[in-house]
């Protein structure tokens, strides 16, 4: 497949000059002068910045090196180099306006900083990751600028450039064939069957064109030489015989030849689409978290469910109709010019101009169904807002404002279906009044000649007009495929690329070759100077670094959004840290196996999800084999046994969606039961109990109390006080460690965030108090 | 309970006019505010209601991107502070302004738009589903997939044929 790709695809830097027609990468000019600047030591990161102080478009390029930066300015057709010491920079801003932001190099002086530039937001990744490395720098002085980079600066840049439409869009085929063209690759392990499909599809085409011949046969060498005593009435009767029951033959062979293409078509369609769901979805379950962030869930279900049905469809009868079409329209049109080339030209000539017209019709419905999609989808979203926001529509008494809001929107539904309908029901009679003029040319230009005596040229005999006319009939099918043949191959086509997108999606969490297992991880967690951002450009986690030994229990605290969330999801290598490293057990995690390595690490989140499924299915989820006692075991130990078996169904209750709905305190106490099950080295208890009153508090926490016991556990609460068994609290705040210590020596720093923390919820509490 | 007292008692200060402001533009473009008694500090325009009312509530903020003063009206700024002002939030304000719109057409999951701006020729992309958003007054505004804003200030004033290619987007 992996050829394949090439062939069909954009490379990353066709894909930057196809979408923003922006130079693929650091002019070769500018790149020769800055590293002679500086000795030949290597361009580092590069940017693109598009906008000039007045707003217009300008090319200019921040280059960065070891020592220093380059900014370089395009003026008519030389270019002016600004060089500034990586030492002066004082500290680095990124200023996002509407849709522009600005970079200012500070220097200390208000007044005069090193350099202020103004881009698009299209630039603003690559130009962050020039940023990011300033800003460490300036915040950090023994920073060395030294960036572990194994990727090259132009593959920086074009990733950079290209994330946000690879967000969209993963992967760019050079056009509509070439999907086409990818998507027919699948049938390449079903040879003999799409040989057979298709030779049955032929074969019926061209039995469909010889009733129309041997009728006008007989009326020629049997009816009329009968009618004028050439023949004898016995040798007429014979050859009937003969020819009917040829044409019975015919229309026996053609079904014969529709069945063989009917049921050929129709399983390979399902073996493609079968292939194509199981690697969809096994591809899917390869992918990064980021992937599914990026999407709607909705949209990756369609994927592997209604669009493999589309391009079934496609397959199974798409391809062969529409090839069949057009096969019959040249048979037809041959025929037509063979039997009588005068009266054929009058049908072929304006066949070209028909499947204009259908051409440009389907390209005016697009437009309409365009616009109908987007009142469809304002109608659509009124629901998806209300329906699950009920509640707050009821709560402000807005049910009369939102009737008339999804009326009107209803009403503007309407108005575009009928303007769909108004365009489609006008053309279709139209144009079939132009094939019928076509046809009635031909009574007119043809029964003269039929009527004409038999020595003029242009004589007609009465078979051939009637055969003639019985193939005029077989013009309207095909032409009817062939006009809906766009719309249908953009369907397929779309599906199929969404399709070939999931599967062209690489992985960003990959194991190396080399990959190492720990048995069993001891639990040392070490994070050094890790950073990490979600979108590239705000950096998440700051310059993060921490030790914690094995058995340790580190509780994770600060205010929401400060990156706690974060820093556990690295630990559990959902998404790779952007710069630093984490080492577990003095491995680097991403030379760690990351199947093996996830199996002894054990996580609590807030919302637990359940499957659909039975509980005792949910709590062994992560360990298949676990026996019955040890189920029973984990769920006493979590205090969820007493819940369980006040059910009728007890262990075999079904839950998750449709099933039994349970409390949030319940499922969290099955998810710490599936937890406990796995017996983790490394444990994370992600806000485990803050969704529930304090009595299941109590038995959620005496169950963790259990499951902390000799593992290593980093445990992020809301409420500070369920944090009191942790050896050691680390306080985050704005993405950055910035206090560590034990609750009372966090409490004695004067004006710290842990001790603000902690008074607020005293103030809280004792508040709460006061109300009770 | 006494927090709440607190801040309420902040916010009143704030608002005080004894309380003055200046703002002044840097030779580099930068906005400085200085408030009486303290450093000046670079600030950002961010408008509260870019596209509701322009004019009014305009929050400065510093460089962590946090509130530090907000106008809610102009006319309490002083003449030389309004004018500083002004001409940053025009700046701040910048968006690709659409004069022609030669071509919008759908390649697989996105939707390629061909445009001439004030700031040149310039593509961009909008993944499938997402709309332009029609603002009053006849605009239309489409943001692409990196954040960047493209306004058509007056639909009217595009060519016919332009108007043609953003008809399927418009309201009516
Ligand atoms: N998947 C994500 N994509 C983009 N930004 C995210 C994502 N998850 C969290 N963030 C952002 O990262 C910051 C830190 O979030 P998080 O780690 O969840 O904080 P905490 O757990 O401390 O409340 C927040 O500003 C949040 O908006
Ligand atoms: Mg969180």
């Amino acid at each position: 497949m992996r050829l394949q790709r090439e062939k069909h695809h954009l490379r990353m830097n066709e894909m930057l000059e196809h979408y923003y027609s922006q130079a693929s990468q650091l002019p070769v000019e500018v790149r020769g002068q800055v590293e002679k600047a500086w000795n030949g030591q290597a361009v580092i990161l590069y940017a693109y910045v598009d906008l000039n102080p007045q707003f217009k478009s300008q090319e200019q390029w921040l280059v960065l090196g070891a020592k220093e930066i380059a900014y370089v300015k395009r003026d008519g057709e030389s270019y002016t180099f600004k060089y500034i010491d990586r030492k002066l920079i004082t500290g680095v801003q990124e200023i996002p306006g509407l849709s522009y932001t600005r970079l200012v190099l500070l220097s200390g002086d208000i007044e005069a900083p090193h350099l202020v530039l103004r881009y698009s937001h299209r630039q603003r990744r690559a130009v962050s990751n020039i940023a990011f490395v300033l800003d460490q720098q300036a915040g950090n002085k023994s920073f060395n600028g030294e960036t572990s980079n194994k990727v090259s600066s132009d593959e920086i840049y074009q990733e950079s450039m290209l994330h946000s439409i690879k967000e969209a869009q993963a992967s760019v085929a050079k056009n509509k064939f070439a999907v086409v063209f990818r998507l027919l690759s699948y049938l390449a392990p079903y040879k003999l069957s799409v040989a057979i499909g298709m030779g049955g599809a032929l074969l019926m085409t061209a039995m469909a064109l010889l009733p129309p011949f041997i009728t006008g046969y007989l009326i020629d060498s049997v009816i009329k030489p009968f009618q004028t005593g050439a023949m004898s009435y016995e040798e007429a009767i014979q050859i009937s015989i003969y020819t009917i029951a040829g044409l019975a033959l015919t229309y026996i062979f053609r079904e014969f030849f529709a069945y063989l293409r009917l049921s050929k078509m129709a399983y390979l369609g399902e073996y493609v689409a079968k292939d194509l769901r199981d690697h969809v979805y096994s591809h899917l379950q390869k992918l990064s978290l980021n992937y599914f962030s990026s999407k709607q869930t909705g949209s990756i279900i369609s994927r592997v469910g209604s669009d493999t049905d589309r391009i079934w469809d496609f397959i199974a009868f798409g391809v062969v109709e529409v090839t069949t079409s057009i096969i019959m329209l040249i048979g037809l049109g041959s025929v037509l010019l063979y039997l009588d080339w005068r009266l054929g030209l009058l049908v072929v000539v304006p066949l070209p101009l028909i499947l204009y017209m259908i051409f440009r019709h389907g390209e005016k419905m697009q437009s309409l169904f365009l616009r109908a999609w987007r009142k469809w989808s304002a109608l659509t979203d009124c629901l998806s807002d209300t329906i699950p926001g009920i509640k707050v529509v009821k709560a402000f008494n807005r049910e009369e404002y939102e009737v008339s809001r999804f009326e009107k929107r209803n009403d503007s539904v309407l108005g575009e279906f009928n303007r769909i309908h108004k365009a489609w029901t006008s053309f279709w009679p139209l144009l079939m009044l132009s094939i019928q003029a076509i046809i009635l040319s031909v009574w007119i230009f043809g029964v003269p000649r039929v009527l004409s005596p038999g020595e003029e040229v242009t004589a007609l005999s009465a078979g051939t007009f009637v055969s003639f006319v019985l193939y005029l009939t077989m013009f309207i099918q095909p032409i009817e495929i062939i006009g809906q043949m766009a719309r249908m191959v953009n369907r397929a086509t779309s599906s199929a690329h969404r399709v070939f997108e999931v599967l062209d999606t690489k992985p960003q969490i990959k194991d190396q070759g080399s990959a190492v297992k720990l048995e069993p991880v001891e639990g040392r967690v070490e994070f050094k100077q890790v950073s990490f951002s979600y979108d590239g450009v705000r950096q998440t986690l700051k310059a993060v670094s921490f030790d914690v030994s094995p058995g340790e229990m580190i509780g994770l605290v600060g205010p929401s959004g400060s990156g706690k969330t974060t820093l556990v999801n690295l630990l559990a290598r959902f998404f790779d840290v952007g710069s630093g490293q984490i080492l577990v057990d003095g491995v680097d995690l991403r030379d760690l196996e990351s199947g093996h390595y996830r199996k002894q690490l054990g996580m609590v989140l807030q919302d637990p999800y359940l499957f659909h499924g039975t509980i005792l299915e949910n709590i062994r989820y992560a360990k298949p084999e676990a026996s019955l006692d040890e189920i029973i075991q984990a769920a006493k130990a979590a205090n969820a046994h007493d819940f369980i078996i006040k059910l009728p169904q007890a262990y075999d209750t079904m839950v998750g969606e449709r099933g039994h709905t349970l409390s949030g305190g319940e499922r969290q106490r099955l998810s710490i039961a599936r937890a406990i099950l796995v017996d983790p080295r490394i444990l994370i208890l992600d806000e485990a109990t803050s969704a529930v009153d304090s009595e299941t508090e109590k038995k959620i926490q005496d169950a963790l109390d259990t499951l902390c016991k000799g593992r290593t556990v980093f445990a992020i609460a809301h409420r500070l006080s369920t944090l009191t068994a942790a050896d050691r609290l680390l306080v985050m705040k704005d993405g950055r460690l910035v206090e560590t210590g034990s609750h009372e020596e966090l409490l004695r720093i004067e004006g710290g965030v842990y001790r603000k923390l902690f008074e607020t919820q005293q103030r809280l509490s004792g508040s709460q108090f006061l109300r009770e | 309970m006494l927090g709440q007292d607190a801040n309420k008692r902040r916010v009143r200060i704030v608002s005080s006019p004894e309380n003055k402001v200046s703002l002044r533009r840097s030779e580099s473009g930068l906005l400085l505010f200085k408030k009486a008694g303290e450093e000046e500090i670079s600030v950002s325009v961010q408008l509260c209601f870019p596209w509701s009312g322009a004019d009014r509530f305009l929050s400065l903020k510093n460089s962590d991107l946090k509130e530090v003063h907000l106008v809610s009206n102009l006319m309490d700024l002083d003449h030389d502070s309004r004018d500083a002002l002004l001409k940053t939030m025009l700046e701040e304000q910048f968006v690709f302004e659409v004069i022609d719109v030669y071509d919008v057409r759908e390649e697989f999951e996105l939707r390629v738009w061909n445009v001439r701006t004030t700031f040149g020729d310039r593509d961009f992309q909008t993944p499938l589903n997402s709309w332009p958003r029609e603002l009053g007054s006849g605009s239309l505004l489409v943001k692409d997939v990196n954040g960047d804003v493209y306004l058509i200030r007056d639909l009217k004033a595009l060519s016919k044929k332009a108007q043609e290619k953003v008809w399927a987007f418009l309201d009516e």
